[in-house]
Formats: structure tokens, sequence, C-alpha cells
């Protein structure tokens, strides 16, 4: 059975950001957080402020693509927020990534 | 003939309006956290701003001996004048610099108490400890800064040394009522007029300390309010396209 319309390009834009959701949170959760809250005085943290900058601005992004990806490939609500929560944790938004890959290609 | 179409048309509806209230519910909740995080970001540039600084004011007009330092006082810059009494040794601090932030450099910093009047005293904090302490016996005109005290513990406790700068620390050795809070010196004068020591710390205004930063803030108030307009239409959307496509595990049992 083939894909839907559009669901190939929602996937792709969806598996790049979640891809990079789970790098920035990645270095937020531990790379960020761990100077900021052990060592908070240490310049090292005005070398990593730009860490939590930049996922703030990003994760809108994510959010919006797995909106998209979601609502083409006819998830339901549970598992439409479950994706958009992914984007928050180190390790979940890639395996969403991994698990969105898996039932397009089983799908084509 | 009525009843048994009654529960049907019920149902689906009482479960949109519960649906509804839902989705107003977190709307209202995640704006609220957007309206939280906007606020944040102000408060963080507000502390960020240097304030400008009000007349120099004589210590006793907006500090009392024996009370909590008031927000208004701390950053004040006072005057003080009396004799000092006692010297300490405040080891291991870390004073801030000139824009603001803390030194990287550990240092000893040398502090005395001067006694301001028969029964009050504050802890003055005058400059970089070194081993020549200058006796002044002579009253003195004090001009700094007013600090609130410190809370951390920089060293373990040992006699003549100040853990942290906080007249608490000292209040069982001295018959003093103390203010509270400390100065670090911008002047040192005699009462005839003369410079005591010209090298005094670097007192900038404390600044607030609000984790975060402006942009930071400003990019949460983005996902609060892009959560708060999903909470709105993410029920009502995904019930429309509610038209399952075959599941992997269908899609993999076909072909298996």
């Amino acid at each position: 059975m083939s894909n839907p319309a559009g669901l190939e390009g929602a996937m792709t834009r969806f598996r790049i950001m979640a891809m990079w959701a789970g790098v920035m949170s990645v270095l937020l959760w531990f790379v960020d957080l761990p100077i900021k809250y052990i060592w908070p005085d240490s310049t090292l943290h005005d070398i990593v402020k730009w860490i939590p900058i930049v996922h703030g601005f990003t994760y809108p992004i994510y959010v919006l693509a797995a909106f998209h990806y979601c609502i083409k490939a006819r998830k339901s609500l549970t598992t439409t927020v479950l994706f958009i929560l992914a984007g928050t944790l180190p390790i979940a938004s890639f395996i969403a990534e991994r698990r969105a890959l898996a039932e397009f290609k089983a799908r084509s | 003939m009525t009843a048994p179409l009654a529960k049907p048309l019920t149902k689906p509806l009482t479960k949109k309006i519960a649906t509804a209230l839902l989705s107003l519910l977190l709307a209202g909740l995640f704006f609220e956290l957007g309206i939280w995080q906007l606020h944040r970001a102000h408060d963080v540039r507000a502390a960020e701003q240097v304030q400008p600084e009000k007349p120099i004011v004589d210590l006793t007009a907006i500090a009392a001996a024996g009370a909590n330092l008031r927000p208004v006082a701390a950053n004040r810059i006072v005057t003080a004048i009396g004799k000092y009494v006692q010297i300490y040794s405040a080891p291991q601090q870390r004073p801030l610099l000139a824009n603001g932030k803390k030194s990287r450099r550990p240092v000893s910093l040398e502090v005395r108490l001067l006694q301001i009047s028969d029964h009050r005293g504050i802890l003055v904090v005058r400059g970089l400890e070194d081993n020549s302490l200058q006796t002044i016996g002579e009253r003195v005109k004090v001009t700094g800064r007013l600090y609130p005290r410190q809370t951390v513990d920089t060293v373990n406790p040992a006699n003549g040394i100040l853990t942290r700068i906080d007249p608490a620390l000292i209040a069982g050795q001295t018959q003093l009522q103390l203010f509270d809070g400390f100065i670090i010196t911008k002047s040192e004068r005699t009462s005839s007029g003369q410079a005591i020591s010209d090298s005094h710390l670097a007192s900038p205004q404390l600044r607030t300390g609000i984790a975060g930063y402006y942009w930071q803030h400003i990019s949460y108030v983005v996902i609060w309010w892009l959560m708060a307009l999903l909470a709105l239409v993410l029920p009502w959307i995904s019930r429309a396209t509610q038209q399952p496509l075959p599941s992997l595990f269908t899609k993999i049992s076909a072909n298996g």
C-alpha cells in the first residue's frame, strides 16, 4: 500500500527536526544544565549559554514538524502528543524518528 | 422509542464538551506559562541594567543596627564614621569585579569591625589582605557600597577567620549591636580629611540573580503559546483526520 501524498516530505522534515531536537536535548541535559547547577559561577557557563537559546527557538519548529507528520500519518491524539513531547527528552526524539521511519518503510 | 436514541446522542456530546473544556483549560494554562516566562524575560533584562546611583547617604539614615537590611538599603553608597575595633580575615573570597562578575581567583580579604557609636558597629571590607596590617587608631570616615550579608561559607571555621562576611558570625564576640550586611570601601579618610588607603576593591552594584537569559525566556514564551494553540486545535484536527491507515503490525503480518 502506498503512503498518502505529502507523507514522505512531512516525515523527512520530522526526521531532520527529531535528530536536531535530540542532539540539542542531549546538549541541554548533559552539558548546559550540569554546568549551570554544578559550577554556577563558572565562565564555562558563558561558553554554553547558546545551548538553551538555540534549543528553545528550534523546539517549536520540531513541534510543528511532529504535528504535521502526525496529521499526515493519521496518528491518534495520544501518539501526536507523545511525538511532540519526545522533543523535550534527550533520547525520546531519536526513538520517535526511528519509529516513524520503520512505519513509513513498512507501508511503502 | 426515544429512550434508546438519547443515549448515543448524549455520549458524544458530553465527550465533545469535556474535550472542549479540557482543551480550553490546557490552552489557558499554557498561555499563562507563556506570560510567566515573558515576565521572567523582562526581569532578566531589568536585572542586567545598571541602576542610576542614588545620592550618598549616612548609614544610620537607611539602616538600623540589629535589624535586617532592607532591600532599598542594599546597593546604596553610604558613609559611616567610627573607629576600627577588630580585624578579621575572610579567605577564599571571590569579590565582584568592575563588570559585576565574580573574580575567578579566590583571595583573602581584610575585614574590620567599625564601631560607629558606643553601641553600634558594621563590618567593613577594606581590600585585599596583606601581611602588614595597618594600625588605624583614629576615627575614620568610610564611604562605600552597602551589600547584603553573605550566606555561603567559603572555608571551615577558625579563629579570627570569617567563613563568610556575615555579622551574625561575630555577634557573640562583641557587645556592639551590629548592622546587617557589610560595606566595601570606596574611600577611607581620617577626621582631618587625609586618605588612609588608595587601593580599594571594585564595588559594583549587586545584580539580582535571575536564572536564564533574555532570549532563552522569550523562546519559552514562543513554545508555551504554540502549545496553547495546539491544545486548542489538536483535538479537533486529530478527530477530523482520524481515519487510520493500516498499522505497522497489520503490514508486517500481511508481509509475513
